[in-house]
């Protein structure tokens, strides 16, 4: 697994964002991420990669919040659109195998959480 | 304060997997991002493979392995370029370390590149190279199951080989199921089942990657 080389990606882009924001990587509190469950990415694996590597960092206050998204397929035959389980990518509205997948194959960074402070708005 | 950023983590690797396929494309070679468990038989699909397009169809290797430049020495007899990547514990190759193999790889010589994973059916899943597509091999000793289990390395794949099926009559080894799963996940990907030992099935898969050469 390399759950912690995306922890490493994933702090890497954090910490970037949010300097681009006038915030600090010390302020930030809450980082929100989107798994896809065929994303390959194992969240229980990520959550202990995270605790690893924030630990005695500049990151140390920061907590994961991980949603986990299941498949969302779109029909090229009926048109209808589904989230469905991800060891069954079958249209179930009709039955059809030729789908498109529109989500649940990424790994996201959504949304960071920055503590206001004086002579920063949080940002 | 919350910033909104909807992002992919792997951003990064996606540029450069798109630099790769830029660059691939304007050579015009038609590459394969090779996946499967350790020991399914990328190495010996690709002998057999190399065997029979030699003097037909010009192939490049790129081989991904942990540890050990084995690979690369079995395919040098087949006079090809090959280059070993060895990600020295890493359980995937990512685009930066294809990027790096590509820098001094001979490519408008070729027509086929085959890259060949780290044996392993979970993490390359997640890893764009920039290829022209994904092949992932699944052996009959494997078992049956394996495309139900490991829906992600399948799911974008544009092919499908069985491989070792003269296995078949010791394995317990549901095909039909086999293939009913793989459809479940990914009915589009193109299908094969191959024996390099006996040479079974070898035919269509030959036929099939020539058909693949761009120019």
């Amino acid at each position: 697994v390399h759950e912690l080389s995306l922890i490493t990606d994933l702090l890497c882009q954090v910490k970037k964002v949010v300097a681009e924001n006038g915030g600090f990587t010390e302020d930030i509190r809450i980082i929100r991420v989107t798994v896809g469950r065929l994303s390959g990415v194992e969240p229980e694996a990520l959550r202990f990669a995270f605790i690893t590597t924030i630990t005695d960092s500049p990151f140390a206050l920061a907590e994961l919040e991980i949603t986990m998204q299941e498949p969302a397929l779109h029909c090229r035959v009926c048109g209808s659109k589904n989230e469905v389980t991800a060891v069954k990518l079958v249209c179930p509205d009709c039955g059809s195998q030729d789908i498109e997948i529109e989500a649940g194959r990424d790994f996201l960074l959504t949304s960071i959480d920055v503590e206001e402070k004086n002579g920063n708005k949080g940002l | 304060m919350e910033i909104k950023v909807y992002e992919k983590i792997l951003k990064a690797n996606d540029v450069l997997a798109a630099a790769n396929r830029e660059k691939m494309k304007s050579a015009g070679v038609t590459s394969f991002n090779l996946i499967s468990s350790p020991g399914t038989g990328k190495t010996t699909l690709l002998e057999k493979t190399l065997e029979r397009l030699a003097g037909r169809v010009a192939c490049g290797v790129i081989e991904g392995d942990v540890q050990t430049d084995r690979d690369a020495r079995r395919l040098q007899q087949y006079q090809i370029p090959v280059v070993q990547i060895n990600t020295d514990g890493g359980c995937h190759l990512d685009a930066n370390m294809v990027a790096v193999a590509l820098a001094d790889f001979p490519l408008v010589a070729q027509q086929l590149l085959f890259i060949e994973n780290v044996g392993n059916l979970v993490c390359p899943a997640g890893y764009d190279l920039g290829t022209d597509g994904k092949i992932v091999l699944l052996s009959v000793p494997e078992g049956d199951d394996k495309p139900a289990k490991y829906p992600a390395a399948i799911v974008n794949a544009a092919v499908v080989v069985l491989t070792k099926i003269d296995l078949l009559p010791y394995c317990n080894f549901n095909e039909e199921k086999f293939w009913e799963d793989i459809a479940n996940v990914n009915a589009a990907a193109t299908r094969f089942t191959v024996s390099a030992a006996t040479g079974a099935g070898m035919d269509e898969w030959i036929v099939w990657l020539g058909k693949q050469v761009k120019s």
